[in-house]
């Protein structure tokens, strides 16, 4: 059974009376691409900073391909990319410079032609010989991105890594993760955008007050919220009553209009949209649109960080 | 066997270097890049070589006034002067530098990669002390244009000296990596070194005036305690400051002892040393974040 | 507050000095000491347990125990003897002891100290036990001598004024008389002696010991315990006075060997070389006065003894090499309006005013000191060179040298980042 390479063990970090990270047991499987959610002062940025060794747990073990961080941590950084919350860029070397100057720290192998290569796979080639603090803030994004691959690293973690950018941009980096992912990168994504999660991550954590809440694939997540289908119609106009009739079906669980709008929540187990056409169509309606509402990501976290506050303050 | 076990050093070795001695080297060609492309070191040997030239001026006024000027080595007041502000240039710049990365985040992100505390420290240190070599070169050739414009002679001891200040200076760099990883700000930074610096300077100048006033000792006299404190509190800062060993460093050498100066400047390299590795579990300690 | 503030700190400060208006006298036991320095020996006072006793290594010098009346002078902030009210001699012998262990036991001996050339000359010579009584009496008697030539030499030259006034009288008669020859002034008499004391040889190796008087009863006697450090010198060179010809009243030194002498071309200077040792600051400055509050303890000076000016000086130059003896010399003040003086070697019957070696600046010299053979005197060589004493603007020129250096390394880096900005724009 292969490894993973990123395994913790009640990892706990204490600042004081405050406990930023509590008990956290976390894996990340070779290959996947893990993201890792959570509210502002979660315990997500403490999280990544013990993985790296910048942050000292309190307790708990962290475990990099199956060995403890503190063997040999310097030999298993340089099998790390990373990008951190924050653009931290030199201020007196231009961008090629900046790369060069960490494809020297890296030992990288033929840098010239590696900086070139990533320059231009991000959109920064005709920026290289610009100081890197005149660069606007995707650009310092991009760049920050560029700086974590000159190494080839086989475990990206990414705080944040399309904050700032334009859509395009967006697209860009989520495009090169992807393929970075087939080429059998491990990466680990701490982000808020959870639709960008949503269209990249294998599976997910997602952290609450310091706990690791729940951690699995997205379609289980969506899974665990599954509860009655529900139907989104979309009417011509509106029609008056149209909920109390549908109400009067007995596969309907749950009718609700909103103007030209109706939300109607069935029994599982069969497709109800004929049924529910002939009602809304009986009662004068016309349909102009109509699809069934799958869970989405926000919803799974929407709710599990919410339980989880109740269960914290029960 | 023993080709096996030289395989297995070498190969140890080159490991070594790969995992730490070449991001340390990396850091140390950026950093020395940056700091001898900015204004700052070269005003800091103008300075020292205008005071040189403003003692040897006077030097010459001597001479033509009263004709005569006896005098050991015309440069051995410059000298001092010189060390001792690049010295404390020396301290101040590696203290700016590492408070200033650590409050801009560039401390945390290298950690990233494979830079340690120590290898992060011991780059800096060595990157401020090839910067100080370059100056005493600088140093040392306006010393020279002084000696040929002025007559007076630059003596082989003084030379000597200005190599072996080397030695004191790493141990002021050292200093100054030190207050840098115990204080996390850049202004506490370099009041504290600045600070420490003057004290030393201070002190000592106290000391010497106190020394030189007469004050019977066998009756209570308030000068005869402030000299005693003078004295007893330099005697300490003397081996705890670097700055007690350039002023050591240079009086021996100056007086042409090199055995002497040579083991100011070892035990100096020593003080350098062990302060290097307080700062970097100081740094540990206090965290390279911001 | 402030006032308050002001009234203490004059407490403080007076209260070193604030005595009652008679010094109180305490009857004590001292040692009064005789210690060889190379300026004649040097008398001074260990009043008190503290004052540790300094004395050259290797070199007889006397102590001796006493009892006398010590008290207390704030204007010197000293302890002082009144040996007029009280000088009693203390019997016993003296131990000398090192690191607990007894070193030598030393008995009283009469001493005498004299000055061969007068009192002022430096040149000091003692003589203990029987050759000091001896001494002492044939001093008395070669002053006694001198006193009663002296006595003579008046007498005669009575006479012989009395007889140039009768010969005048008897010239203004116009008889002539044949004049007495006038009468010789005896020789002046220089030996200078002290009077015969009695204290204890102390001729030590270098180190620090602890004497203590042990009375006839076989007890220490009180009060008589002290630190005594002999102590020797660190070098040994050749130090020169330096008299210039412009300035002669204010020599200057030339200790350390590896010292440089810039004078202004054309100056002539006079080298008076001397045998010099080096000594710790402190413990010299207490050789003199133990109780003197001067002196480093990590400071050195030189010490000059006997003069060197019957050797030979030798300069080499870029006119090659030269041997100058020394000779004496005479400040004479130059006659009529003209002011100032000239440096002139006495004629003949005519003292001098000082001895040296006359050198005459024209470039860079290297001074040796030959010894009678003809080999360079250790520690004798010193360089005088002629510094550049024109226009002072090179020294402002030259600290913008790294500057300059400095800005264009800054402006060459501004301008690379700039030749990216104008292609970016472009």
């Amino acid at each position: 059974m292969t490894e993973p390479v990123v395994r913790t063990e009640q990892l706990t970090k204490r600042y004081d009376g405050l406990v930023a990270v509590r008990d956290l047991e976390m894996r990340v499987e070779p290959g996947e691409i893990y993201g890792f959610l959570g509210p502002n002062g979660a315990g997500k940025t403490t999280t990544l900073l013990m993985v790296l060794g910048i942050l000292k747990p309190t307790a708990g073990r962290i475990y990099l391909w199956g060995r403890p961080l503190v063997d040999d941590s310097l030999a298993v950084k340089r099998r790390i990319g990373v990008v951190g919350e924050h653009d931290y860029i030199f201020d007196h070397v231009t961008a090629d410079e900046y790369l060069r100057f960490f494809a020297d720290l890296y030992g990288v192998a033929n840098p010239a032609a590696r900086i070139e290569a990533l320059l231009d796979r991000l959109g920064l080639l005709e920026f290289r010989t610009l100081r890197a603090r005149d660069f606007s803030r995707g650009m310092k994004q991009k760049l920050s991105l560029a700086r974590s691959l000159l190494h080839e690293p086989e475990l990206l973690l990414l705080d944040e890594p399309v904050s700032g950018l334009d859509p395009h941009g967006i697209v860009d980096v989520r495009h090169l993760l992807l393929e970075l992912n087939r080429s059998g990168v491990t990466i680990f994504i701490s982000s808020h955008l959870l639709s960008e999660v949503e269209q990249t991550a294998h599976r997910v954590g997602i952290m609450h007050r310091g706990r690791l809440v729940r951690q699995d694939t997205i379609p289980a997540l969506r899974g665990m919220l599954r509860r009655d289908p529900t139907l989104e119609v979309e009417l011509q106009a509106p029609v008056p009553h149209l909920d109390a009739q549908l109400l009067a079906l007995p596969v309907v669980r749950q009718a609700q209009t909103n103007g030209r709008r109706l939300v109607v929540t069935v029994a599982p187990g069969a497709d109800h949209r004929g049924m529910i056409s002939q009602a809304v169509a009986a009662a004068g309606g016309v349909i102009v649109g109509m699809h069934a509402h799958e869970p989405t990501l926000e919803e799974a976290f929407l709710t599990l960080t919410d339980a989880a506050v109740e269960r914290w303050v029960s | 066997m023993g080709v096996v076990a030289g395989v297995r050093d070498a190969t140890r070795i080159r490991s070594a270097w790969i995992i730490s001695g070449r991001p340390t080297a990396a850091m140390i060609r950026l950093d020395l890049f940056s700091t001898l492309t900015a204004l700052a070191p070269y005003a800091v040997v103008a300075v020292a070589a205008a005071l040189a030239g403003f003692v040897l001026q006077n030097d010459l006024h001597r001479v033509q006034e009263d004709g005569l000027l006896v005098i050991g080595d015309p440069f051995a007041v410059s000298l001092y002067g010189g060390v001792l502000l690049l010295s404390v240039y020396l301290a101040a710049s590696a203290a700016m530098a590492v408070a200033r990365e650590r409050e801009q985040g560039t401390v945390e992100l290298l950690s990233y990669g494979p830079v340690s505390a120590f290898s992060y420290l011991l780059a800096k240190f060595t990157s401020h002390v090839l910067q100080y070599m370059f100056l005493v070169v600088l140093l040392l050739g306006s010393y020279l244009l002084l000696a040929v414009a002025t007559g007076l002679h630059l003596r082989g001891t003084t030379l000597l000296a200005m190599a072996l200040s080397i030695g004191p200076a790493a141990a002021a760099a050292a200093l100054g990596l030190l207050v840098a990883a115990l204080i996390r700000r850049v202004r506490p930074t370099i009041l504290a070194v600045l600070g420490l610096a003057l004290g030393t300077v201070g002190l000592q100048v106290a000391r010497e005036v106190l020394v030189r006033l007469p004050a019977p000792e066998f009756h209570v006299n308030p000068v005869q305690v402030l000299r005693w404190a003078a004295v007893a509190v330099s005697s300490i800062t003397q081996w705890l400051l670097p700055f007690g060993y350039v002023d050591r460093e240079l009086s021996v050498m100056l007086r042409g002892d090199l055995a002497g100066a040579l083991s100011v400047t070892v035990a100096a390299c020593v003080y350098a040393a062990v302060v290097l590795a307080l700062a970097a579990a100081g740094l540990d300690r206090t965290g390279i974040r911001r | 507050m402030n006032r308050a503030v002001i009234a203490t700190l004059f407490l403080l400060l007076s209260a070193g000095t604030a005595r009652a208006q008679v010094p109180v006298k305490e009857r004590q036991f001292v040692y009064g000491i005789n210690a060889f320095a190379w300026e004649g020996y040097v008398g001074s006072l260990s009043a008190r347990p503290p004052h540790t006793i300094y004395v050259l290594a290797g070199h007889r010098s006397i102590v001796s125990a006493r009892e006398t009346l010590v008290y207390f002078w704030p204007i010197t902030g000293e302890y002082r003897a009144d040996w007029s009210g009280l000088n009693a001699s203390v019997d016993g012998t003296l131990e000398v002891l090192q690191a607990g262990r007894a070193v030598t036991v030393l008995l009283r001996q009469p001493y005498v100290i004299q000055y061969p050339n007068g009192p002022d000359s430096g040149l000091a010579v003692l003589y203990v036990g029987e050759e000091a009584a001896r001494r002492y009496r044939a001093f008395v008697e070669a002053r006694n001598q001198y006193r009663d030539a002296l006595a003579r030499y008046l007498e005669a030259r009575r006479r012989y004024l009395e007889a140039l006034d009768r010969a005048a009288a008897a010239r203004q008669r116009g008889v002539t008389v044949t004049l007495p020859p006038a009468p010789e002034e005896p020789g002046q008499f220089r030996l200078f002696s002290s009077d015969v004391h009695d204290g204890f040889l102390i001729n030590l190796p270098q180190g620090h010991y602890v004497i203590r008087v042990r009375g006839p009863d076989g007890r220490v006697v009180a009060g008589s315990q002290r630190t005594l450090v002999a102590f020797t010198h660190r070098r040994e060179a050749v130090g020169f006075t330096i008299v210039p010809q412009t300035r002669w009243t204010v020599p200057e030194r030339a200790d350390e060997p590896g010292s440089t002498i810039y004078a202004r071309r054309d100056q002539v200077l006079y080298f008076q070389p001397y045998a010099a040792r080096e000594y710790n600051d402190l413990a010299y400055a207490r050789l003199v006065n133990p109780q003197s509050a001067e002196g480093r303890s990590d400071g050195w000076r030189w010490e000059y003894s006997q003069s060197l000016v019957e050797d030979r000086l030798q300069l080499a130059g870029a006119s090659g090499v030269q041997t100058v003896t020394g000779r004496p010399y005479r400040v004479e003040q130059k006659t009529g309006e003209a002011l100032g003086y000239e440096v002139i070697e006495p004629p003949a019957g005519q003292t001098s005013d000082f001895s040296g070696f006359k050198v005459q600046v024209q470039g860079t010299l290297n001074l040796a000191l030959l010894d009678a053979a003809g080999r360079p005197v250790p520690g004798s060589e010193r360089i005088v060179r002629v510094p550049r004493l024109g226009t002072a603007w090179p020294l402002g020129v030259i600290p913008l040298l790294p500057l300059t250096l400095g800005a264009a390394v800054v402006a060459w880096r501004r301008e690379q980042l700039g030749r990216t900005q104008r292609t970016r724009e472009a």
